[in-house]
């Protein structure tokens, strides 16, 4: 094991596909010179120069676009979105083009791209730099939509999805951008559509996505210590393909299901989840399945009203109590 | 027309092409309104000259990126027009099993990105495809077909202004047919030669006769041969007419606004008819060499037909494939 | 389709059932209505076919075993077919405890709260939405239904989930709570005597069991036993087993026979019956003389041979039908007495493998040649333990005839819920006073039998026995009347 922060092991992941395969370039708003507004693909300009490492104008639409068409032609292009609300300005290619290509076509053309771009609230960002999009990716047929928790689970599933000949949108957590993790020295990639169960326990099962993740698992220990509740976290890892197989068997073991995750809760990830695995637990739920997500108002800027309202390690701990009937 | 000085063989490649889309075009009309057709198609009459001049300067591995009105673009690359038919009649043996039709055809196979039913969606994804010839290192060029209603989307800029940037092998092909479905060009855009919006990006901007295969050809060949040498973009307009609505079935009365006689006028600078009468005055090809050619062609497009209209559906389970590639 | 099989209940007092055979093995095909098992029910073996075609593809009970009814005791399914999720069904249903009765000891809930003053603050009750269902998740109705937990009105659990809701764990504490409450010593003390502890009232606090209702239970059952085995004396023909050995005390033991099956079963009811309703006894001796004349006269008319028996059998059933004997022709149940005008008259019969009553259903209608025929074919099946369920239930009166053994008086305990039962001793010929046309008495020899009512003091007084006994012996005293 081995300590890294959550963006040094992504470009270390990136760096490492850049040196094995000369088809993987990056490209997007600021990635060369300065290394990324999130600084997450530092050294690689100067590692593999300006064709490999592109910095582009301004223009979501047309680069996310010109990535369909190398990945079309042999490349295996990963564009970095500085933001995932900007997905909404390249949103005709992403979602009328990329997802849709290899099915228009008849599996003809496959588009092996991955775009990334950073989710959640918490850093007054306001209302157009703080959204999570995963709920607005899957809706669409045709696009992987992978929101992983931690940096093992990033340099995993981001090893994956650079393999993967699919669309897939790579959704990072930005308030984990810097924080320092414990991964394998050398990470494994990990299989998309495969949960992990963070945290076992007995009595509720909480699915969670990105960063929800590591909030859930620190609201199971208080709750386990404070309420002797014995909280199942596991982690989503993919939205697209949907685990749904491990959510229903640990919901069938527990009886009860929240579903924490960052994007708005109407028509949201949460929403879906727990309605597409009803009618497998409907008769094993003990208590009504529970949401934790951005409720729908425009993410506000103060601090003061943004912490209360967004999805939180309090809130999964209430909300869990709550279910419990506590 | 200036026939002369190209040899007969490629004069009657050139005529050959246009008059398969001539008679492709004719026989989908007559699906259409035999109810044949699901849905609807956007026939390329009155353009054949466009696409058979610029696919007539391209090389067999470059790229096309082709439009909601493409069906010349595929026939000019070659394209199996059996298969295409089959597509457009929703059947198995399509060039996409029934899944694109008309507006989705794609053709890997011959470089052709596929149509595409956004306006400009196609500009993009083709600017991309350049970039990976370049980046590969390849001598490959890439045409971008486009509208003239696309010239106002933004991807129209965003692609330009980046294959500028970048010296890509990219060539721009606007056919000018003045109409976005009924709205005339000439009222909601203030530059008279579309073309000239290639001194924004500071690349050539030619305008050419749309209806003059020769002319278009002659155009094309320049400009791609400037992408080849890695010298950058260029644009081509072409003025051009289409002898139907938008789609089949538009009766576009909206042409007779400004002059009842606009349709006439244009239909009377056929460029099939009058490279042929050219052909013929100037003694290049015989009258009795073009009744065996088309003789040819109709068998040709007969067969298609035939074939076309002999395939199966696709199983309903076919809808549920292709979503996803391994 | 897959089929889950279960222990069928095959009468009403019926619990739990023995199986005593399996006519196919795990992977046998079978086809609908072969043979597939035999139950041991509490009087009878019973051969349960098969309701639909198929492949045994699992059992879950060995020969011999016992299972509660209506448990899973077996799938046929198709030979391909995915039967996990039924075995984990039926496993989780056989592997579970005790399961709670429907008719749990629940206080009546609703009831005390409509009758309250509407000042009172109502008890913490489970949460109903305005149409009365209960507040109740899946979870907890699905467990509820696998415990046996009926979810009626009035079911007094209180919730502790979501919002106050049932939730899976208030069902199971509901589900311990609602078992028998007994003393760790008593449980132990009642598995190796094999007493069923839910049929004990328990005498320590709040209705514990303790170690002294076990032991009285225990005699009374030992004392019932005695009784039966007198009543049933020559359906002993068992072999010696287990004999030879010593007890501490310095007993030899001639065998050692399980107290179980349908002996248990008797034993238990007996008890049962004995220490539950107070028994009331009224003897009659009766003069045979004609009955035997008639009986001769009867059976040289036709082909039939009646028996002594029928004609008792008659003489009772012509009293029951009236309706000033109505009393006596009758059940207690809970609350309730049923007088019946339906003359289910039954016989007691030692069968091979223990006591058991068939009844001969509306003998009201019957003559006596009839009646005999009927219950000679009873007779033949319980002594081949092929009686059907409703051939042994739904009596409304017995008789216990041991006239053939010599016996020259004894009394029998009532069957249960019936309300009376009429013991019948042997003809002996004994001196008797004779009272000749004149009225001259002397001593003469007649042939007379005791007979002996049993009733349950509960709902039958002594006038209205005695009247019985007296006009039973009238009736066999003067027979005639028996034919018409």
């Amino acid at each position: 094991m081995r300590e890294i922060a959550y963006r040094d092991g992504i470009c270390e992941v990136i760096d490492e596909a850049m040196a094995n395969d000369p088809n993987v370039m990056i490209m997007g708003e600021d990635v060369a010179f300065i290394g990324g507004n999130f600084k997450c693909t530092v050294g690689l300009y100067e590692k593999y120069g300006d064709m490999r490492v592109k910095d582009t104008p301004i223009s979501e639409q047309g680069f996310l676009g010109m990535g369909i068409g190398m990945a079309m032609t042999g490349l295996r292009p990963i564009v970095e979105l500085m933001f995932s609300d900007f997905l909404l300005v390249a949103g005709d290619q992403a979602f009328n083009q990329a997802s849709k290509i290899t099915y228009m076509s008849g599996g003809q053309v496959s588009v092996p791209m991955v775009i990334r771009g950073p989710i959640g609230a918490g850093r007054s960002s306001a209302a157009q730099h703080s959204q999570s999009m995963q709920a607005i990716a899957a809706h669409f047929p045709g696009m992987k939509v992978v929101v992983p928790s931690n940096a093992q689970e990033v340099m995993g599933l981001l090893k994956t999805a650079i393999a993967d000949n699919n669309p897939v949108l790579f959704l990072e957590h930005k308030m984990e951008y810097s924080k320092k993790f414990m991964v394998d020295d050398v990470v494994e990639p990990i299989p998309f559509g495969q949960a992990r169960i963070a945290r076992e326990g007995k009595d509720i099962t909480v699915v969670a996505t990105s960063a929800l993740v590591m909030r859930a698992e620190e609201a199971a220990e208080e709750l386990a210590k404070k309420h002797g509740i014995d909280v199942e976290v596991i982690d989503l890892r993919t939205v697209v393909p949907l685990d749904r197989e491990t959510i229903i068997n640990s919901v069938k073991k527990t009886g009860r299901l929240i579903v924490a995750d960052d994007s708005y809760e109407f028509c949201g990830v949460a929403g879906e989840i727990g309605m597409n695995v009803l009618d497998d637990v409907f008769y094993y739920l003990d208590a009504p399945i529970a949401r934790v997500a951005t409720p729908n108002i425009v993410l506000p800027f103060s601090p003061a009203l943004e912490f209360p309202i967004i999805p939180s390690k309090k809130k999964i701990f209430d909300k869990v109590l709550e279910v419990m009937g506590q | 027309m200036k026939l002369k000085g190209f040899s007969k063989e490629k004069l009657m490649d050139l005529y050959r092409t246009m008059y398969v889309m001539r008679r492709f075009e004719e026989e989908v009309f007559e699906f259409y309104k035999q109810g044949l057709m699901p849905g609807l198609a956007h026939l390329y009459l009155g353009e054949e000259a466009i696409a058979t001049g610029v696919c007539a300067a391209l090389e067999e591995d470059d790229y096309i990126g082709s439009t909601h009105r493409g069906h010349g673009h595929l026939v000019a690359r070659g394209a199996d027009i059996g298969r295409m038919m089959a597509e457009i009649l929703g059947k198995a043996t399509g060039y996409s099993k029934g899944k694109g039709g008309s507006m989705h055809i794609m053709a890997m196979d011959k470089g052709i990105l596929g149509a595409n039913g956004i306006v400009g969606g196609e500009i993009p994804i083709t600017t991309g495809a350049a970039y990976s010839a370049k980046y590969r290192g390849t001598s490959q060029v890439a045409v971008s077909f486009c509208g003239d209603s696309a010239t106002n989307e933004g991807t129209f800029h965003e692609s330009i202004n980046m294959a500028a940037a970048w010296d890509l092998p990219c060539v721009y092909v606007i056919e000018n047919n003045l109409y976005g479905i009924s709205v005339d060009i000439r009222d909601v855009t203030n530059t008279i030669d579309l073309a000239d919006r290639a001194k924004a990006y500071n690349i050539p901007g030619i305008v050419v006769d749309g209806m003059d295969v020769i002319a278009v050809y002659e155009a094309a060949k320049v400009a791609v041969e400037r992408a080849r040498k890695g010298e950058g973009p260029s644009i081509i307009e072409c003025k051009t007419y289409r002898w139907q609505g938008h789609h089949v079935g538009d009766p576009a009365v909206y042409r007779e606004r400004r002059d009842k006689n606009e349709k006439a006028t244009w239909m009377e600078r056929c460029p099939i008819e009058n490279f042929k009468k050219e052909a013929i005055a100037s003694k290049l090809i015989s009258k009795a060499a073009f009744e065996k050619l088309e003789a040819e062609v109709e068998a040709e497009v007969q067969a298609a037909v035939q074939f076309a209209k002999d395939s199966p559906y696709p199983d309903v389970s076919e809808a549920f494939t292709d979503l996803f590639v391994d | 389709m897959a089929e889950l099989i279960i222990m069928p209940k095959l009468g009403f007092n019926m619990d739990e059932g023995k199986l005593v055979k399996w006519y196919k093995a795990e992977g046998d095909s079978i086809k609908k209505g072969e043979p597939f098992f035999s139950v041991e029910t509490d009087k009878t073996n019973m051969d349960i076919e098969s309701t639909g075609d198929g492949v045994v593809r699992k059992l879950f009970l060995e020969e011999g075993g016992k299972v509660p009814v209506t448990l899973p005791i077996a799938i046929v399914a198709g030979a391909d077919e995915n039967i996990d999720a039924m075995i984990a069904d039926a496993a989780a249903q056989l592997g579970m405890d005790a399961p709670a009765p429907a008719a749990a000891p629940a206080p009546a809930a609703a009831a005390p709260a409509a009758a309250a003053p509407a000042a009172a603050p109502a008890p913490a009750a489970v949460p109903k939405s305005e149409g009365g269902r209960l507040f109740i998740t899946p979870r907890a109705r699905r467990v509820a239904a696998e415990l046996g937990i009926s979810l009626e009105e009035g079911l007094d659990i209180v919730g502790t989930g979501y919002k106050g809701g049932i939730c899976e764990a208030d069902i199971r504490a509901y589900a311990e709570s609602a078992k028998v409450k007994a003393s760790p010593l008593a449980k132990k003390m009642a598995e190796d005597l094999g007493i069923d502890l839910s049929t004990l009232a328990g005498t320590g606090p709040f209705g514990k069991i303790l170690k002294a209702d076990v032991e009285k239970a225990a005699a009374a059952a030992n004392a019932a036993a005695e009784a039966a085995k007198a009543a049933a004396a020559p359906a002993a023909p068992a072999g010696p087993e287990g004999a030879g050995e010593i007890t501490p005390d310095g007993k030899e033991i001639r065998e050692v026979v399980p107290y179980a099956g349908v002996r248990r079963v008797i034993g238990q009811r007996l008890a049962e019956s004995k220490f539950t309703a107070p028994h009331l006894y009224f003897t009659q001796k009766v003069d045979m003389s004609k009955v035997i004349d008639l009986r001769k006269q009867v059976n040289a008319a036709q082909d039939h041979k009646t028996s002594v028996t029928d004609f008792i059998t008659m003489a009772c059933v012509k009293t029951l039908a009236r309706e000033e004997f109505a009393d006596l022709n009758a059940s207690l149940l809970g609350d309730k007495i049923y007088k019946y005008k339906s003359v289910n008259i039954g016989i007691a019969v030692a069968a091979p493998s223990g006591l058991i009553v068939p009844n001969i259903k509306n003998a009201q209608n019957m003559g006596v040649v009839e009646l005999s025929k009927t219950a000679a074919g009873l007779f033949k099946k319980a002594r081949d333990g092929k009686l059907m369920p409703n051939e042994y239930s739904g009596g409304t009166f017995s008789i216990s005839n041991l006239g053939m053994f010599g016996i020259e008086s004894f009394t029998a305990i009532l069957n249960p819920p019936e309300v009376g039962i009429l013991a019948i001793s042997s003809t002996l010929e004994e001196p008797a006073v004779v009272v000749d046309k004149d009225g001259n008495k002397t001593i003469g020899i007649k042939p007379l039998m005791k007979i002996t009512l049993t009733v349950d003091h509960r709902v039958i007084d002594g006038l209205l026995a005695s009247q019985f006994v007296t006009e039973v012996k009238r009736l066999l005293e003067n027979p005639i009347s028996l034919l018409v």
